[in-house]
C-alpha cells in the first residue's frame, strides 16, 4: 500500500492542454506584419516551455504544435481524451484597427468556478504585461472550445492585433519587442501556477527546456525507441533504445534565444544504461561532440558544455554500434553560464550619448545590417557596420524607435527626447 | 444473488448499469444496491453516490467511485482498502487480473505496470485494450500477454477497438486511422469522431466546419474501410455530430446551436 501511494504521489501531477488557435488555411486576426495564427502559436509554445519548468506539471500539450488546419471539434477531443486538468486556449482579437485591450473568456462566471478563478488570474497578468484597457473576464459560453471541453477551460485574448491607432500592434508581435510574445505567454504561465498553488519561474532566467515530448523533438525510427515513466518532473516520461549505429534522437529548440548558454542534458537512471553515448551539440560556431556514461548522474543535470547560440539550439543524441546498452533520451536544457551576467555577451544591446546619440552593441564580429523602425513598423535608417555602430537620430520626432538587428533578429528599444 | 453478510438489503429496479449508495433507517451501514438480481453489498461510502463498473475479486468488491476514484472494500471487514484520483475502465480479464488506470497509468491488480495511458479503451470480448501515451502514440495492449504494438506517426486521440480487432482512431490533424485485425494502418477518412458499425462493417463519423471559435457546419458520413466515403447526412440548418448507429437508427448531437446540442434520430 505504502509503495502504490507513494507511486502515485510520483507520477500524479497536473496536466496542461495549450490550444493555440487558428493555423493552418485559418489565420485568425490579420495584422500588417503578422497573422494571429504565429502569433498564437509562438506564444502556446512559450508558455509550454515555462510551465515544464515547474515540478508540479507533469504534462503539457499543444493541441497544434506547427502550421497546419485543426478542426475545434478535434481539439476539444483530444483534451477530453486525455483528461487534461485544464484547458488553455491562446488567441487574439481584431476589430477595425482603433481598438486595443485584453479579454478572457470562461464558460461560467461564478465566482466560484475553477473556469472563472483561471480566467481572473489569466486577465489579471496579462493586464500586468500589457496595460492595454481592461475589457473583463466574459461569458463564453457560446465558445465552442471552452463549452465543450469537459475539465476547466479559458479562451484568452490578449490584445487587438490589428491595432494600428498610436503604435502598430503587429509590429511589436513581428518583431517580438521587448519581448512581447514572451510576456504574454509569461502571464499565462504564471496565472496557471497561482492557480495551483506553484511557485512560477522567475522571468528572464533564460532556461530553454526541451523534452522528448515537445515539438521540435524527433528519433530515427520510433518503434527503436520505447516510451516509459521516468519519475522526473520534465514530463514525468522519457524515450529508451537499445545502443545501435543507427540510433539517433534530437533535440531542437523551439522558443528562440540568443546568446551564450550551458546545456545540460538529463537521463533516468538504469541498470542497462549505455557506458557510452555520443552528443553532438550544433552552436552558432559549427558543432561539437561530447561522449557521456548513462551508468551514472542520472536523475540530474548533467552539464555538457557552454557555447554561442543565435537563435536555435539542436542537440543529437548518438547511438553506437560498438557499445551496448540502453540510451535514454529524456530532457535538455539550456541555462545561463553559472556565475555569469544574466545578458550574457551574443546580445544585441544599447548604450545611450549623452549627446543625442545611441550607440549598438552588435552581437557578432561580422558586418550586419540594422534596421531603425518608428512604432508605425515605418523604416526611418539603414545602419551597416560591425562590433558597434552609432545612430544620431536626424530628421526624426521625439517618440520610440526600435533597432532591428538582421542576422540574428534581435531588437532594443531607442527614445529619442526632444 | 443476495449477499447474506448484512442484515439488511436493498435491491431494487434501476435501468442504469451504475449503482446507487442508500443509506439504512437506522443511519450506520450503507448498501449498494443494483437491478434485478445483482448482487447487494454493504460498502463505505457516501448516500446518494452513483457507483460504476462493480467487479468482485474473491472478498473483495471494486467499483469506481465518482467522488474518489478507485475503491477498493474488503467485504470481511468492510475496511477500504485505497482509493486513487482520476481512476477509469476497471476490467477484469479471463485470467482473472482486474485492469485499471489510475492517474495516468495502467494497474493490474493494484499494482501499477509502469504503462502511461491515456484515452484508455478495453474491449471485454477479445482481452484488448488500446491507448494513447502521452507523446499520443497509438499503442494496442494484449491484456493477458502484455504484448503491446505502437503506431506512431499521427498524433492520435480517443482510439477503440471493436469486439473483432478493428482499431480506429481520430487524429488531431484530421485524419480517420483504422487498422484491421493483424494488418496495416490506413487512413480511411478525413473527420471526426469515428463509430464503428458491425453492422455494416464501416465508420460513422463526423466531416465539421469551423470559423476558429465556432462550428459553421457539420454532417455525418459513412466510409468502409478502403472505400470512398458517402454522405450521410446533408443539411445546411443541422450539425450533425457525435454519430451513434444502433439497429437501423442513426443517432446524433445537433450543434447548430450555443445550447447543449440535442440528440436527434433518423431511421436509415
Amino acid at each position: 500500500m505504502i509503495f502504490r501511494v507513494l507511486y502515485i504521489v510520483l507520477t500524479a501531477g497536473v496536466s496542461i492542454c495549450i490550444d493555440p488557435g487558428h493555423g493552418g488555411s485559418s489565420s485568425g486576426a490579420v495584422g500588417e506584419y503578422i497573422l494571429e495564427k504565429d502569433v498564437v502559436l509562438q506564444v502556446g509554445l512559450e508558455i509550454q516551455n515555462w510551465l515544464c519548468q515547474v515540478p508540479g506539471i507533469t504534462r503539457v500539450s499543444l493541441t497544434r504544435d506547427g502550421d497546419y488546419d485543426v478542426s475545434l471539434q478535434a481539439r476539444t477531443g483530444y483534451a477530453n481524451a486525455n483528461g487534461f486538468d485544464r484547458l488553455i486556449s491562446v488567441h487574439e482579437n481584431a476589430f477595425d484597427g482603433s481598438v486595443q485591450g485584453t479579454e478572457t473568456f470562461a464558460a461560467s462566471l461564478s465566482p466560484g468556478d475553477e473556469s472563472f478563478l483561471l480566467a481572473a488570474l489569466v486577465q489579471d497578468r496579462i493586464l500586468d504585461a500589457y496595460g492595454y484597457n481592461d475589457r473583463g473576464v466574459k461569458d463564453g459560453s457560446y465558445l465552442h472550445m471552452i463549452r465543450e471541453s469537459s475539465m476547466p477551460a479559458i479562451l484568452g485574448e490578449g490584445s487587438f492585433l490589428d491595432y494600428t491607432l498610436n503604435w502598430n500592434e503587429s509590429w511589436l508581435y513581428a518583431f517580438n519587442v521587448d519581448d512581447h510574445t514572451g510576456v504574454q505567454a509569461w502571464g499565462y504561465a504564471d496565472a496557471v501556477c497561482s492557480h495551483f498553488g506553484f511557485d512560477t519561474p522567475e522571468y528572464g532566467n533564460g532556461v530553454v527546456l526541451m523534452d522528448n515530448l515537445f515539438p521540435g523533438f524527433s528519433v530515427n525510427d520510433s518503434l527503436e525507441w520505447n516510451e516509459q515513466v521516468s519519475g522526473a518532473p520534465w514530463m514525468a516520461d522519457c524515450m529508451t533504445g537499445v545502443s545501435s549505429s543507427s540510433l539517433w534522437a534530437n533535440w531542437e529548440s523551439v522558443v528562440p534565444f540568443y546568446g551564450v548558454r550551458t546545456v545540460q542534458m538529463w537521463w533516468t537512471s538504469g541498470s542497462d544504461r549505455s557506458m557510452s553515448v555520443m552528443c553532438r551539440i550544433h552552436h552558432q560556431g559549427g558543432m561539437d561532440d561530447v561522449f557521456i556514461d548513462q551508468t551514472s548522474a542520472g536523475e540530474q543535470w548533467y552539464t555538457l558544455g557552454t557555447w554561442s547560440f543565435s537563435e536555435q539550439c539542436v542537440v543529437e543524441l548518438l547511438g553506437e554500434g560498438s557499445s551496448s546498452g540502453v540510451v535514454c533520451a529524456d530532457a535538455v536544457r539550456l541555462v545561463y553560464p553559472a556565475g555569469t551576467d544574466p545578458v550574457p555577451d551574443g546580445t544585441f544591446r544599447v548604450t545611450v550619448n549623452p549627446a543625442s546619440s545611441f550607440t549598438l552593441i552588435l552581437p557578432g564580429e561580422s558586418e550586419t545590417d540594422i534596421r531603425i523602425f518608428d512604432l508605425s513598423g515605418r523604416v526611418v535608417d539603414v545602419l551597416h557596420g560591425s562590433g558597434s555602430v552609432g545612430w544620431i537620430p536626424e530628421d526624426v520626432n521625439p517618440g520610440v524607435f526600435f533597432a532591428v538587428e538582421e542576422e540574428t533578429g534581435q531588437v532594443v528599444k531607442l527614445m529619442v527626447l526632444n | 444473488m443476495i449477499a447474506t453478510l448484512f442484515a439488511a438489503v436493498f435491491v431494487i429496479t434501476d435501468a442504469s448499469s451504475e449503482w446507487r449508495v442508500y443509506e439504512e433507517p437506522t443511519g450506520q451501514v450503507l448498501t449498494v444496491t443494483g437491478s434485478g438480481c445483482d448482487p447487494v453489498f454493504s460498502v463505505s461510502a457516501v448516500p446518494g453516490e452513483r457507483i460504476k463498473s462493480p467487479v468482485l475479486l474473491g472478498a473483495e468488491l471494486i467499483y469506481l467511485s465518482s467522488l474518489e476514484g478507485l475503491i477498493s472494500v474488503d467485504m470481511r471487514t468492510g475496511d477500504t482498502a485505497f482509493s486513487g484520483s482520476q481512476t477509469g475502465a476497471p476490467w477484469v480479464s479471463s485470467e482473472g487480473d482486474l485492469w485499471y488506470t489510475m492517474d495516468g497509468c495502467l494497474y493490474r491488480n493494484c499494482e501499477a505496470t509502469g504503462i502511461q495511458v491515456n484515452a484508455f479503451h478495453v474491449c471485454v470480448e477479445n482481452g484488448t485494450a488500446v491507448f494513447t501515451d502521452n507523446g499520443d502514440n497509438l499503442h494496442l495492449l494484449d491484456l493477458d500477454t502484455e504484448a503491446d504494438e505502437m503506431f506512431t506517426g499521427y498524433r492520435f486521440y480517443a482510439p477503440e477497438i471493436t469486439p473483432s480487432g478493428e482499431l480506429f482512431s481520430p487524429t488531431l490533424s484530421g485524419e480517420i486511422i483504422f487498422i484491421p485485425p493483424g494488418g496495416e494502418m490506413m487512413v480511411v477518412a478525413n473527420g471526426e469522431q469515428p463509430f464503428w458499425s458491425g453492422e455494416h462493417k464501416g465508420l460513422f463519423y463526423c466531416v465539421s466546419i469551423d470559423d476558429g471559435h465556432n462550428l459553421t457546419g457539420a454532417d455525418i458520413w459513412f466510409v468502409i474501410p478502403g472505400e470512398e466515403p458517402v454522405q450521410v447526412t446533408s443539411t445546411p440548418d443541422v450539425f450533425e455530430t457525435k454519430p451513434v448507429y444502433q439497429y437501423g437508427t442513426l443517432w446524433y448531437m445537433d450543434s447548430a446551436t450555443s445550447l447543449p446540442g440535442c440528440v436527434r434520430c433518423d431511421d436509415l
